[in-house]
């Protein structure tokens, strides 16, 4: 017998057309693939929805695919992720549970101040499977408290669904994220299906069963495009079972390249880290792929803003990649230093915080650079200063203004 | 609270500003330790009998003469017995109790001024129990209690605190009382290294049943009950210098391997040296180091790499090469929040339980230390460490350690230390003066009670045989936060908590979704 892994789908995570596209193309092979190898039935371990109500066409491409998984006899299982949880049940996981695309497996009652599970049985295989939702926030870390699912000793093959981190498990860079500890989880299953974590892992721990987190099903943020271009690769589990567990085989979907390319821009100005961006890009061969580009360091001029997205973007998307994601969060910018006044005159002190500063313009105009545009700035300034003359009209002030502007710049009116 | 609190016991008559001498009332029987009182010009003087003797006017020769005539002459009689003979309390002064608090005794009370038993109306500017002090048990009177809680600064545990005790005079019961009152404070953090797997409360009472444990208590354990977090720790969050002072017998070259592999391999460096079956061929490392080494890095994480199987064979199942990534983080993380986290070390040897204190020793001071140099110390929780035998980590024999330098510069990060011993002569001088709190509770050898009467932060040279005969449960803290050494009577633990634990709720709960 055979069944299916699947987590953190995420589906309408991403907004950019051509991500949403490969988001429910992977669905799809994965929903395709299971049909093909004549799994018994799907485990979705939460998240299936980046939201609980989704955008309409998310909702219709995947309700479409699992009518089609519905029309082959294959049952698919859910629990509530944290992303697509309801508290009132009232999401689309809900919806489609009434029109019979899937089934919640999280039916449960309380005893003295326990959950007790009930168990979903699978009509073909038998299977037991009982689950505990998700929340936002890890609050179901109080349902794992009071849990009183303990299957020790019961016959069958059961599986326990989840969509929590374990803390003993989790890695280093989720450290922050709520967690589990592996105590809270009931024991005596055959096989846990979790999701919630983005990094798949097989867990072989002494009093339970394995315990499985397939990962991301494509990705629902540039952290989980970035694990691809370290060679992660997304997919799902199919698992063979007679009894207990016989063989899990993680099946990879992979169904486009993602590069990553970090640049290191530190004591270059703006304009240079631009062009050493580009430069690196240009190397690479991006057709056909998603491209991550990671830019950090501090810039000795210029700012942050000048090292643009939308240039890095563009020229990529020109040479035929398929999405760009430009990352600055670890760029800087050299701050403005203080002026240090002491006694100087109203017009020596805008001449030193012209000085400092001007070379953090990024002009091309040499009359607009170095000492001779100081003297431009300042005499800019002081006709702004001047006011109208005696008699003089408004609109004759500002054309005046702006013809003598214009002479101080050498630009012809 | 004893039922003659504030009865006069006797009368001064002799004396000087160390000590004065008192004639004993007839039947008041003053205990050694019980704190007295004289009043006097509107001035209070609080004492400690320090010594309680036999007087007489008669001289001694009589006094043996009458002795004998007790003993072989059926109806002896005394003439004037009631005056002639007494018992002579010497006492010390400990504080002036004015208005505004303690101040040091400057004076001595009137000849023949009167003497009278604490109560507990003298002691109203004591600290009371607030988010600032904690209580650790009640003013001891002799071996009286008082309702007075014998509080101590919540500064006191960042500035070190030394528990000296002899076996079974109640440091266990004592630190249970000490970390129940300090669950709630969310301003100091603790991390409990509990070799014997007492604190928690696994079986029968403990820290679990706190109130305020759910928010506050974590517990983490080897064993997997349904209680704990399981203790796991990455190969790659360890580095050579936390095996450095809590590994018997690191030879220099075994260290210099160490930092060999970590430099060529980086955080894989400890999967590196276990999984090679012989050093590298630069002969950087001689064979029979590498050995060595190996043997006891696999003796003390239980570890053995098989190669056929390309894993490792985990004896402990704490250290792994799979899991445990963010277990030193999130522990840190707890306790600078305030958190008291208790790591259940019961079941590995003497070397895995230093190691894994080191480990996570040494995250809590670099994470302070780093905070303080980024002036975002104040936001976070002071941090103590509970540590059982302490002299394992803080004696000179095995160098320097996270502990031994949590014991000389944490002060200066708000990370301290509860150290507990039997043994305060083992413990280099320099940290041991470093501990402005000391908690003596009784101890027979007196080497040791010497060595804690030079460190203490009071004056306790008369204080030699009041420490000899502490009972169990009855301790003095001697500390630069307390006025004068503090006679403190401790509960135990399973008595005490019985006012704080309420019924268990029935919780309404949602059935999830």
């Amino acid at each position: 017998m055979r069944f299916a892994h699947l987590a953190d789908c995420h589906l309408g995570a991403n907004r950019a057309a051509v991500l949403r596209e490969l988001e429910a193309k992977a669905f799809h092979e994965a929903m395709r693939r299971c049909v093909e190898a004549k799994v018994d039935f799907i485990l979705i371990a939460g998240d299936l929805f980046h939201v609980n109500i989704p955008d309409m066409t998310v909702v219709n491409g995947a309700a479409k695919i699992l009518r089609e998984v519905a029309d082959a006899g294959v049952p698919v299982y859910v629990v509530y992720g944290s992303h697509d949880f309801s508290p009132n049940q009232t999401a689309i996981i809900d919806v489609f549970e009434s029109a019979g695309l899937l089934r919640k497996v999280t039916r449960a009652k309380v005893v003295d101040g326990k959950i007790k599970l009930e168990y979903t049985v699978d009509k073909r295989t038998g299977v037991k499977i009982a689950g505990l939702s998700a929340r936002k926030g890890g609050l179901e870390q109080e349902y794992f408290k009071r849990l009183d699912a303990d299957a020790t000793g019961q016959e069958g093959f059961k599986i326990f669904m989840f969509h929590s981190a374990i803390s003993e498990y989790k890695p280093l860079r989720l450290r922050e994220m709520s967690s589990i500890p592996l105590s809270h989880l009931p024991r005596g299953y055959s096989y846990y299906a979790a999701g919630h974590v983005h990094q798949r892992a097989e867990i072989h721990e002494r009093e339970y069963g394995l315990i499985v987190y397939p990962g991301v099903l494509f990705a629902s943020s540039p952290i989980d495009l970035e694990m691809q271009g370290n060679g992660v690769k997304p997919g799902f589990y199919i698992v063979d079972f007679d009894g207990e567990v016989k063989n899990v085989s993680f099946q990879e979907l992979d169904l486009c390249s993602v590069v990553n390319v970090e640049v290191d821009v530190s004591n270059l100005n703006s304009q240079q880290a631009l062009t050493l961006v580009l430069d690196k890009l240009e190397k690479l061969d991006v057709k056909g792929k998603i491209v991550m580009v990671k830019i950090h360091g501090k810039l000795a001029g210029g700012r942050v803003s000048d090292v643009s997205s939308s240039v890095i973007v563009d020229a990529q998307v020109k040479r035929g990649a398929l999405h760009v994601y430009v990352n600055r969060n670890q760029l800087s910018a050299v701050e403005n230093s203080n002026v240090k006044l002491g006694s100087l005159s109203v017009q020596a002190v805008e001449a030193e915080i012209f000085k400092l500063n001007i070379g953090k313009v990024n002009i091309s105009d040499s009359k607009l650079q170095g000492e001779e545009g100081i003297q431009t700035a300042q005499s800019l300034l002081a006709l702004l200063r001047q006011s109208p003359l005696p008699n003089e009209s408004k609109t004759d002030y500002e054309a005046r203004l702006k013809r003598d502007a214009l002479k101080i710049l050498g630009v012809e009116g | 609270m004893s039922a003659s609190a504030g009865k006069t016991v006797g009368k001064i008559f002799a004396g000087d500003i160390n000590e004065i001498l008192i004639r004993e009332r007839r039947g008041c029987s003053v205990e050694l330790g019980a704190l007295l009182v004289s009043e006097f010009a509107g001035m209070k003087i609080l004492f400690e009998a320090v010594n309680v003797a036999y007087g007489s006017i008669v001289t001694l020769n009589e006094c043996i003469d009458i002795a004998w005539r007790f003993s072989e002459k059926k109806e002896y009689r005394l003439h004037e017995e009631e005056r002639k003979f007494y018992n002579v309390i010497h006492a010390r002064p400990l504080a002036v109790i004015n208005e505004n608090g303690f101040s040091k005794p400057k004076l001595i009370p009137p000849m023949f001024g009167s003497v009278r038993e604490i109560s507990d109306s003298d002691l109203n500017f004591m600290m009371r129990e607030n988010d600032d002090s904690v209580a650790i048990g009640s003013i001891r009177s002799g071996s009286s209690q008082l309702n007075t809680p014998a509080c101590l600064k919540r500064e006191a545990f960042t500035h070190h605190v030394l528990v000296a005790a002899a076996t079974g005079r109640g440091k266990s019961n004592l630190v249970k009382v000490m970390l129940w009152n300090l669950m709630s404070n969310n301003k100091v953090g603790m991390l409990i290294l509990d070799p014997h797997n007492e604190y928690y409360g696994v079986r029968g009472v403990g820290l679990k049943d706190h109130p305020d444990a759910n928010k506050m208590l974590v517990y983490y354990s080897m064993k997997n009950s349904c209680v704990n977090q399981t203790l796991k720790i990455n190969l790659e969050s360890l580095k050579p210098h936390h095996f450095y002072g809590v590994i018997y017998n690191l030879t220099d070259p075994q260290r210099d391997a160490m930092e060999i592999y970590y430099h060529a391999h980086g955080k894989k460096w400890l999967f590196r040296l276990l999984a090679d079956d012989k050093p590298p061929g630069d002969n950087k490392i001689n064979l029979a180091t590498f050995t060595a080494l190996k043997r006891k890095l696999e003796s003390v994480l239980g570890l053995r790499f098989d190669a056929a199987a390309n894993k490792f064979d985990n004896k402990l199942n704490i250290f792994v090469d799979f899991g445990g990534e963010s277990t030193v983080a999130d522990i840190t993380s707890k306790v600078t929040c305030g958190s008291k986290v208790v790591v259940d070390t019961s079941d590995v040897g003497g070397e895995t339980e230093l190691l894994i204190g080191n480990i996570l020793a040494d995250e809590i001071f670099k994470f302070n230390r780093n905070a303080k140099d980024e002036g975002k110390l104040d936001s976070f929780a002071s941090v103590c460490i509970v540590l059982e035998e302490a002299p394992r980590v803080l004696s000179e024999t095995e160098g320097d350690n996270a502990f031994t330098r949590i014991a000389r510069e944490g002060r200066k990060f708000k990370v301290g230390l509860i150290a507990i011993t039997q043994l305060v002569s083992v413990i280099p001088r320099d940290i041991l003066a470093n501990m402005n709190t000391k908690i003596i509770m009784g101890n027979e050898l007196s080497t040791e009670r010497r060595i804690l009467i030079e460190s203490a932060a009071q004056d306790l040279s008369k204080n030699d045989h009041i420490i000899a005969s502490l009972d169990k449960g009855e301790l003095i803290v001697s500390s630069i936060f307390t006025p004068f050494a503090l006679p403190v009577k401790v509960p135990l633990f399973e008595d005490y908590i019985k006012n704080f634990m309420k019924p268990k709720q029935q919780f309404t709960i949602d059935v999830p979704g």
